[in-house]
């Protein structure tokens, strides 16, 4: 799965370039989010507005990647129908921090 | 079950990750164009994936040659009828009675990567039926 970065300031936001984070691609996405998040100590914002769908094994995947990032929480960009309700049902919408869109996610103190 | 009504999706692929992941877009794309409203049409999708991956990932863990089929139809309440049959082994009982919500109100380090997906079936699904016949499983339910 391909996952661009970009550094703003002391936040690298990756931006997941798929339709889907699930049961197929999550090893595959987890990979790419490791190598890009391997060096960065601040915050990491995953754009998703492209992925349509997420599974339990995508909630996985995210909660993996949250691993990667010790004392920091995952942010979420732009997250999609499908995807907030996976995470509500789940009660990971109060784990993750979600952002409206990208924009927000870098506009200080933004919890949308 | 009825399992009558207008069909709105129907294939038969192979009981593999890819397999799946294909069939579920090709029955997203194909659900959008359906009369079924956004939000139902959003909890089909998701449910149909956990259940699909379910299969692949326990009924087929260790082989390739397993083989899922699936019929979506909308009954005249509008709601989505679905029956999924699989030569997968035996669906352990026990996960149709229903599933508790992993706990994430722990520390990071501890917060599951797995077990959510039975939960989220069983919270969005109101009737679900299961047949072991002819070396199949058979499910049916209704969103």
């Amino acid at each position: 799965m391909r996952v661009d970065h970009e550094i703003e300031g002391d936040v690298i936001v990756l931006t997941v370039n798929a339709p889907r984070i699930d049961a197929a691609g999550a090893v595959g996405f987890k990979d790419a989010v490791r190598a890009a998040t391997a060096d960065h100590p601040g915050r990491v914002v995953l754009d998703v507005t492209q992925v349509e769908f997420l599974d339990s094994s995508g909630l996985g995947a995210l909660v993996g990647v949250m691993k990667l990032i010790p004392g920091r929480k995952l942010e979420l960009a732009g997250a999609g129908p499908i995807m907030r309700k996976v995470l509500a049902l789940t009660k990971m919408d109060k784990v993750f921090v979600l952002h409206v869109d990208r924009h927000a996610a870098l506009e200080p103190r933004d919890a949308a | 079950m009825t399992l009558g009504g207008r069909v709105l999706f129907r294939d038969r692929f192979a009981g593999t990750e890819a397999g799946v992941s294909g069939a579920l877009s090709r029955a997203q794309a194909d659900l959008g164009a359906s009369p079924l409203g956004v939000e139902r049409r959003d909890n089909l999708v998701i449910v149909l994936g956990e259940v699909l991956n379910n299969s692949v990932e326990h009924g087929m863990a260790d082989r390739t040659d397993g083989w899922i089929e699936m019929i979506i139809r909308m009954n005249p309440a509008d709601r989505a009828e679905v029956a999924i049959a699989d030569d997968g082994r035996p669906l352990p009982l026990h996960l149709l009675q229903g599933a508790q919500a992993p706990d994430v109100t722990v520390d990071a380090d501890a917060m599951p990567e797995g077990g959510f997906g039975w939960f989220i079936i069983h919270t969005l699904v109101d009737d679900m039926t299961y047949e072991r016949a002819d070396g199949r499983n058979h499910l049916t339910f209704s969103i």
